[in-house]
C-alpha cells in the first residue's frame, strides 16, 4: 500500500467514503476561512448519498459555510495508546440544500444542530478531494 | 417534521481555565490552516506548554509550511459516541516554528511523542491570540 511521507498509510477514496458512512459518533469537524483566518468547530455529520452533511443555524457562525465557499472536514479515530489510528480529510465547496424533496430525505437522519435557534439548514459538501491516512 | 426528541442541543462557554485544562489532558488536537484557495485540518500530537501549544511537522508536508507566522486555528474535543455530549476547545493563533537553539532544545525536551512515524524534526509553537470553548449536553 502506498505510504506517505511520514510513513502513514494512503487510503483509497473507497476506503475514505467507508470510514465517513460507519465512523460513529458521527462527529467530524469542519474549518471554513472568516476574515481570512480559519476557523474550525465541531459538527454532528451524517454522510448522505455519498456527500458529507451537516445542520448550521442561521446566524450562527457555522452558517458563514453554506453559500459555496470552500471548507474542510475532517473524521478521525486515533488511539494513541496503540498508536493506531486513521484520518480522512473532505475538501470542497459548501452548498445549502435547496431541493425540498432532497430536505425531506435529510429530515429522517438523526442530526441535529448544535445550540439553541430555529430550524437549521442543511449544508452539503461538494468534495474536490477526499483522502485518508492511515496506521497500524 | 419534528420528532419527539428535536431538542435544540445547549451549550455552555467554558472560560480560559478550563479551555486548559482540559487541553492539558489530551493528546490529539486537529491543526485547521489556509492552503490554497482553502482550508486544510491535520491531526496532530500536541502538548500544552506554558499555554502554548506545540507540535512536530516533518520537512516537505503541507503541514510544515505553517512555521512561519500562518494563521491556524487548532481544536480537541471529546465527545461522546452515545449520547454526542461533549466539549470542544479552540485556540486560535499563529504558528511559529521553533528555531532559537535554547527553545529548541528545550522543545526536543519535552514529552511530545508523536503518534504516527516520520522525521518530524521540526517543533511549531501555536501562539495564541484566543483560547475559547463550549460544553456541549
Amino acid at each position: 500500500m502506498p505510504t506517505d511521507r511520514n510513513g502513514l498509510t494512503v487510503l483509497t477514496v473507497d476506503e475514505c467514503m467507508r470510514l465517513l458512512s460507519s465512523h460513529v459518533p458521527r462527529v467530524g469537524r469542519i474549518s471554513f476561512v472568516s476574515d481570512n483566518k480559519p476557523v474550525i468547530l465541531p459538527v454532528n455529520y451524517a454522510f448522505h448519498e455519498g456527500s458529507v452533511v451537516f445542520r448550521t443555524d442561521p446566524g450562527a457562525k457555522l452558517s458563514a459555510a453554506s453559500g459555496g465557499e470552500y471548507v474542510a472536514f475532517e473524521v478521525d479515530s486515533i488511539d494513541t495508546t496503540w498508536e493506531e489510528g486513521w484520518s480522512v480529510l473532505v475538501q470542497g465547496r459548501a452548498e445549502e440544500v435547496t431541493d425540498p424533496d432532497e430536505v425531506e430525505r435529510l429530515e429522517n437522519l438523526p442530526l441535529r444542530p448544535w445550540g439553541p435557534g430555529p430550524k437549521a439548514a442543511y449544508v452539503r459538501i461538494m468534495s474536490t478531494d477526499i483522502s485518508g491516512r492511515r496506521l497500524d | 417534521m419534528t420528532d419527539a426528541g428535536d431538542l435544540q442541543r445547549s451549550i455552555a462557554r467554558l472560560d480560559v481555565d478550563e479551555c486548559l485544562a482540559l487541553l492539558g489532558h489530551r493528546v490529539v488536537g486537529r491543526v485547521a490552516f489556509i492552503c490554497g484557495d482553502g482550508p486544510v485540518i491535520v491531526p496532530v500530537n500536541y502538548l500544552l506548554d506554558e499555554g502554548t501549544v506545540v507540535f512536530r511537522t516533518t520537512y516537505g508536508t503541507t503541514l510544515d509550511t505553517i512555521g512561519s507566522g500562518a494563521r491556524v486555528a487548532f481544536e480537541v474535543d471529546a465527545i461522546d459516541e452515545a449520547t454526542h455530549s461533549g466539549w470542544s476547545v479552540v485556540v486560535a493563533g499563529k504558528a511559529e516554528e521553533i528555531w532559537r537553539p535554547e527553545e529548541l532544545e528545550r522543545a526536543r525536551n519535552l514529552p511530545l511523542q508523536p503518534w504516527a512515524p516520520g522525521d518530524r524534526a521540526h517543533y511549531v509553537r501555536i501562539l495564541p491570540s484566543s483560547i475559547s470553548g463550549r460544553r456541549i449536553d
